[in-house]
């Protein structure tokens, strides 16, 4: 890590550069980071590479080229299973739609994590019934006090009511990144309001990346990020660039 | 294991394919166990039926034919021994025993026996069991008839029950010896061999039945009048026989003895040892048996197939569910090994209901079995080989999950945490 960056921030990203297996040259980002507990905003239009970059920064895509350090650990070194098991232990991740395992109920969705990490599962209680307990609560702050007792299955919720199981999914367990890739965008506008106010004030200390490509969700966040700012793919730089750029930024 | 509960309860949620996918395991399980236990059944029934007979000698003909008429009661004769060959033959000093046998005659669809006392005393089955009686006691008037389990039972005759004997196999048909009551007056214990499905009367009954009688012809004008009350025993001594089975004094007597009948002059018989007769006929069905097992292993890959395409058509909807537990934290091993997981525990129930559903099957049904099959067969239930089938059809489950899983893997790599459908 080099000396003039803040000490052990969220995420901190140098020269990556993502391709597909296709060849199709998705990211290219000389410097994105985020600090601790930072509640950043990721903003661009579609196509831009924004869930490729939220798939690296969760460990699932492996950098082609570069530095990618999260959570303090190198992404960019490690096995992919390494990778997976930082994502258990300190990630919540909340996608657009179908966030839920539609044949567990609503704890077992939100206990999730805890099947894949030990680490997970001790912090959100010692034991079964515990946690039980604790996502109980945690849908029950949400909003989702009788869903959560009814024992129903997670296909039967509202659109508005899974993305609040997957918010609470994200949340249990006191993770370090919550990553959420535009989870308002089948909500209407007060639910979505509502639903990014709880999702903040519930995840504490966590540091949160939020994409949307509606500018106005922006008042919620710390820092407004627009991925074309930070992300120059080849097409793009040779439209923003002088001819000889591409070949430095190859290397 | 937390893969294993999620991927039942993934296979549960698609209740319908999965049923179906578990149950056509189910059916070719059970196809491929039942033709196998059918099988071995019939053969140690046939290897039970006949102990402590050293040779049973007939007509001239192949080893198995004489085996079969003589002893299983399928199919018939080609020519008979004559009453003179046969006291030859059981005169020897090297004979501990003989019991005659003739066939030819039926009732109701069961086979009567003409024989001696001597046959309730000689025969033998499994290890070297004797018969024994049920009900009542062994024959000793001309009329009077001992009857297997299985007749007693299928009939619903007791003991003074009186009844007709035919002709040939088909009752009711013109050639029935009527008039000719024959009077039950024992019921053996159950052996699961066909002296089950088998009436024994005294050789003199068959004989008084048939008087009048030309070469198969019923009788006509004068002797058709007979009255039975006119028969004498003494008048009622055959001609004729079908086999007979002989027990002798000494095991080193066997090759000489078989050797003596199937060179004797006067007339062209064969001798064979049950246990060498045997060994032939299990060549000549294992052409058929494979061929039957052939088709239910087919049945089985057919089954399997149902599973792979099962599973692999389930994948795309399934898409969503394996990122959502990518974003958890599950590696992309952990996906492979959740359709693995599927495609064995879809395996492990399906041949565990074949299996229970068979063998259950096939001891509830026994009874009907056998009487379609026409001889008892050998003890059904769980075997080893059950086991080993069973084993086998989870192993190759397990093995086909390999493909699902790869797929899914890929997938999972390349959606990421973003599914496009
Ligand atoms: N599996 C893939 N293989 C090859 N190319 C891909 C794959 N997934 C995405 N891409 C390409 O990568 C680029 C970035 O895609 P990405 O999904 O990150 O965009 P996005 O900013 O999230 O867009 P949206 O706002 O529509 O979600 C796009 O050009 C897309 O076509
Ligand atoms: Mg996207």
């Amino acid at each position: 890590m080099r000396s003039d960056e803040p000490p052990n921030p969220c995420v901190n990203i140098a020269n990556l550069e993502y391709r597909w297996a296709n060849g199709a040259h998705a990211l290219s980002i000389r410097r994105f980071s985020i600090e601790q507990g930072e509640r950043v905003f990721l903003q661009g239009p579609s196509g831009s590479g924004k869930s490729t970059l939220l798939g690296v920064i969760a460990g699932v895509f492996a950098p082609t080229a570069g530095e990618a350090m999260i959570l303090g650990q190198p992404f960019h070194k490690m096995t992919a299973a390494a990778r997976d098991r930082v994502r258990a232990d300190a990630m919540g991740v909340i996608f657009q739609q179908f966030n839920l395992v539609p044949y567990l109920n609503l704890i077992e969705n939100v206990l999730l994590p805890c099947r894949f990490s030990r680490h997970r599962a001790a912090r959100v209680g010692p034991s079964e019934a515990e946690r039980i307990d604790k996502a109980r609560r945690l849908l029950n702050r949400l909003g989702l006090k009788e869903e959560a007792g009814a024992n129903r299955p997670a296909a039967e919720l509202s659109v508005g009511q899974q993305q609040r199981v997957a918010a609470a999914r994200a949340l249990i367990g006191l993770p370090s990144l919550i990553i959420a890739d535009e989870p308002t965008s089948a909500l209407d506008a007060e639910t979505r309001d509502a639903f990014i106010e709880t999702l903040l004030s519930e995840a504490e200390q966590a540091a949160v990346l939020f994409v949307s490509h509606d500018a106005s969700l922006s008042k919620h966040f710390d820092r407004l990020v627009v991925i074309e700012d930070i992300n120059f793919t080849e097409d793009k730089r040779v439209v923003s660039l002088p001819q000889s750029a591409p070949a430095a930024a190859e290397a | 294991m937390n893969l294993a509960l999620l991927a039942w309860k993934s296979a549960k949620a698609r209740a319908a394919t999965t049923v179906l996918t578990i149950l056509s395991i189910a059916i070719s399980t059970a196809l491929l166990l039942g033709v196998e236990k059918i099988r071995d059944g019939a053969r140690s029934s046939f290897e039970q039926t006949v102990s402590g007979t050293d040779l049973i000698v007939g007509a001239r003909s192949g080893p198995v034919n004489l085996l079969l008429y003589s002893i299983f009661r399928i199919g018939d004769p080609t020519a008979n021994v004559s009453w003179r060959s046969y006291e030859a033959f059981a005169a020897r000093p090297d004979v501990a025993w003989t019991v005659p046998l003739s066939l030819g005659d039926s009732h109701s669809g069961f086979r009567v026996l003409g024989t001696t006392t001597d046959y309730f005393v000689h025969y033998r089955y499994g290890e070297k069991r004797q018969l024994s009686f049920a009900d009542g006691e062994a024959f000793s008037g001309v009329f009077d008839a001992v009857l297997g389990a299985e007749v007693a039972r299928e009939l619903g005759y007791e003991l003074g029950a009186e009844f007709d004997i035919s002709h040939g196999l088909k009752s009711a048909d013109f050639a029935e010896h009527k008039n000719r009551p024959f009077k039950v007056v024992g019921i053996l214990g159950r052996t699961g061999t066909p002296v089950d499905r088998t009436i024994h009367v005294s050789l003199e009954g068959i004989e008084a039945v048939h008087i009048g009688w030309n070469n198969g012809v019923p009788p006509i004008g004068r002797s058709a009048q007979i009255d039975i009350s006119d028969i004498e025993k003494s008048e009622l001594q055959p001609n004729s026989i079908t086999a007979f089975l002989v027990g002798l004094t000494s095991k080193s007597a066997v090759l000489r003895y078989q050797r003596d009948v199937n060179t004797f002059r006067s007339e062209a018989l064969s001798a064979v040892i049950p246990g060498v007769a045997l060994s032939q006929l299990w060549r000549v069905v294992g052409a058929a048996e494979q061929a039957l097992r052939g088709v239910a292993v087919f049945v089985i890959v057919a089954g399997l197939t149902g599973l792979l395409t099962t599973i692999l058509t389930s994948l795309n909807e399934r898409r969503r569910e394996i990122a959502v537990l990518r974003s958890v934290g599950a590696k992309s091993r952990d996906v492979f090994f959740l359709l693995v997981c599927e495609a064995t525990i879809l395996a492990a129930i399906g041949a565990t209901i074949g299996a229970a559903a068979i063998n259950l099957g096939l001891v509830a049904f026994s009874t009907q079995i056998e009487a379609a099959a026409g001889f008892p067969l050998g003890g059904f239930g769980l075997s080893l080989y059950d086991l080993y089938i069973a084993i086998g059809i989870i192993f190759i489950g397990f093995a086909l999950g390999f493909l699902p899983g790869w797929i899914a893997y890929r997938q999972s790599l390349s959606d990421g945490l973003t599914v496009r459908i």
